[in-house]
């Protein structure tokens, strides 16, 4: 036995800055911030008041919650619907023989690798009503009103940021499906071809199901992204700041705006927990509609 | 793979689609690009690029690099960046390397509990973060900064290490440990460089997302230590700079990751099919 205890003894001097990192920095933090849903604090002065669940209790009369709720839940369905569909597309385009096909799958990158709120700029540049050229295109083809603009109306903002994170992430998507897609055993499909099956049935009965831990992998990273990543806080701050009139606050934007601006570290404490919660009932709903269809 | 001959109008639509595709991805930076080029004058007159001809001028480059607030913020990214990415590497490779060949007591909770605590939203963990940042007296510097990042990357990339040290074959090891070589002095001898190319991928990811962040650059980062990103947004919602200096300011804030990206593409794929997803 003394050989395992020098093991454990090597493992806990490495372990040991992982440890210690996690257990200040991730742990005690966690369990602080439930401890912070039970009070009402400010930043200001860090003085508790213990409320009890008097943070849960108000979510369920607090409208701006609720409209953000609804909003982060369309806002997450496009994502993942919408966005890891696409991405699979462009990863099936790209993996065809091209010209340029490198140059091509390089480019995938940008967008991942663009900082969130540079992306934010960029497609406001793009969109904007002013000098904007693609509602100007849209204009002079007489299908929009002059000087038309979608992140200042209340019905489209949410649409116009789902498309603004379209943008950096199916392409992100499209790069893990095409790292996963260079692992296709390419005599399997040659075969298949030979026996004269159809490009749709290879897809069905081949790619997607080589495919299905990838695409796991994406959803879940979809789901993170949406609900808790840059596209639910950088993209929502940099272009719309939750309006007009909130119809483009998402949980996550409207935790960090009662913890710090609106100094409710408490409630915006409670708010990050539920979407905490959602984000586990997310993975585990994915997790199970997989392992049933194994 | 075996060449197959495509008829010609298959190999249209394929470019053409290509080509849409690409233009979906680039089209915002051509745009950005273009506009921090151009004088501000004549950016806001209409119609709009590409309905006009465009000016080519310097002049928005030139006075965001002198702009103070911009250069600054510009070197503390940096500093965070890459302190950021030193620590993670080097607190993720010692924990990966232990998880990955040593046995020891609660291996597998460590290993389940290291991606389960990825899934938690950064925000839960922020709001406490500030207040014992506050409390250490590191809230606002560079040190905690470097802290805050790594909350958003230490998990994420332990996991991916613990993939790469895995592919490092037990004979190896048992080698060394014959020749009487300490495990740690393994570590840094031999297991590292033997994975160095799974680590291109970790480099880039903790430098991106550090470089990338603006939700804890803003909480964290009030004064003193003023990254650069939460100065882009400044840009987009104060008065202080005209549309055609906040683009150049954002092509060059996005300039060294794009690079990154680019540059070191062919070793992020390798990074991915051997870490990530087996």
């Amino acid at each position: 036995m003394p050989r395992l205890k020098a093991e454990s003894r090597d493992a806990a001097i490495l372990l040991s800055p992982f440890f210690v990192f996690l257990a200040v920095f991730m742990i005690y933090p966690l369990i602080a911030s439930f401890y912070l849903t039970l009070n009402d604090i400010a930043l200001s002065d860090l003085k508790p008041v213990f409320l009890g669940i008097g943070n849960y209790v108000e979510l369920f009369s607090d409208k701006l919650f609720q409209q953000a709720l609804l909003q982060t839940l369309a806002y997450l369905t496009f994502h993942t619907a919408v966005g890891v569909p696409f991405g699979l597309a462009i990863a099936l385009l790209f993996n065809e023989e091209f010209r340029g096909r490198g140059f091509a799958r390089a480019c995938l990158l940008i967008p991942w690798a663009t900082p969130p709120i540079v992306a934010a700029m960029l497609m406001y540049i793009l969109l904007n009503a002013g000098f904007g050229p693609v509602i100007y295109a849209f204009e002079i083809a007489g299908l929009l009103p002059t000087q038309y603009t979608i992140f200042g109306n209340p019905d489209l903002a949410l649409l116009g940021l789902a498309i603004v994170s379209l943008w950096k992430s199916s392409p992100l998507f499209a790069f893990i499906f095409l790292s996963g897609l260079q692992n296709l055993p390419s005599e399997v499909v040659e075969s298949a071809r030979v026996y004269g099956a159809s490009s749709v049935g290879i897809f069905r009965r081949i790619t997607l199901p080589f495919l299905k831990p990838v695409l796991a992998v994406n959803c879940i990273l979809s789901g993170i992204l949406a609900l808790s990543g840059t596209q639910a806080f950088d993209i929502v701050i940099g272009i719309t700041g939750g309006g007009p009139g909130y119809r483009t606050y998402m949980l996550y934007f409207l935790a960090w705006n009662q913890a710090f601006p609106w100094n409710r570290l408490g409630y915006g404490s409670t708010i990050a927990y539920v979407v905490t919660i959602i984000a586990v009932v997310f993975a585990l709903v994915l997790l199970r509609i997989w392992y049933r269809r194994k | 793979m075996a060449y197959r001959k495509r008829s010609l109008s298959r190999r249209i639509v394929l470019y053409v689609c290509v080509l849409v595709v690409l233009g979906f991805v680039l089209s915002p930076y051509l745009l950005g690009i273009v506009t921090s080029f151009e004088r501000e004058a004549e950016l806001v007159g209409r119609p709009p690029f590409p309905f006009k001809a465009i000016s080519l001028v310097l002049d928005n480059y030139m006075y965001i690099l002198s702009y103070e607030p911009f250069s600054l913020a510009f070197l503390d990214s940096l500093m965070v960046a890459v302190l950021t990415t030193c620590f993670v590497m080097i607190a993720g490779s010692m924990g990966a390397f232990a998880i990955a060949h040593l046995r020891f007591r609660g291996r597998n909770f460590l290993f389940n509990f290291v991606v389960v605590v990825y899934m938690l939203p950064a925000l839960a963990m922020l709001i406490p973060i500030v207040v014992l940042l506050k409390e250490l007296a590191l809230l606002d510097t560079i040190v905690g900064m470097m802290f805050a990042h790594s909350i958003l990357l230490l998990p994420l990339m332990t996991w991916f290490l613990i993939g790469i040290y895995e592919n490092v074959p037990a004979d190896i090891l048992e080698a060394l440990q014959m020749d009487g070589t300490s495990r740690i002095r393994s570590l840094f001898r031999e297991v590292i460089p033997l994975s160095r190319f799974g680590f291109f991928l970790i480099l880039v990811f903790s430098f991106v997302t550090s470089w990338n962040d603006l939700m804890f650059a803003n909480t964290v980062g009030i004064v003193q230590v003023k990254l650069l990103q939460p100065r882009i947004l400044e840009f987009m919602s104060g008065a202080r700079v005209l549309y055609t200096q906040m683009a150049a300011a954002g092509i060059l804030s996005s300039l060294p990751v794009v690079a990154l990206a680019i540059v070191l593409q062919k070793q992020i794929i390798a990074g991915i099919m051997k870490g990530a997803i087996k």
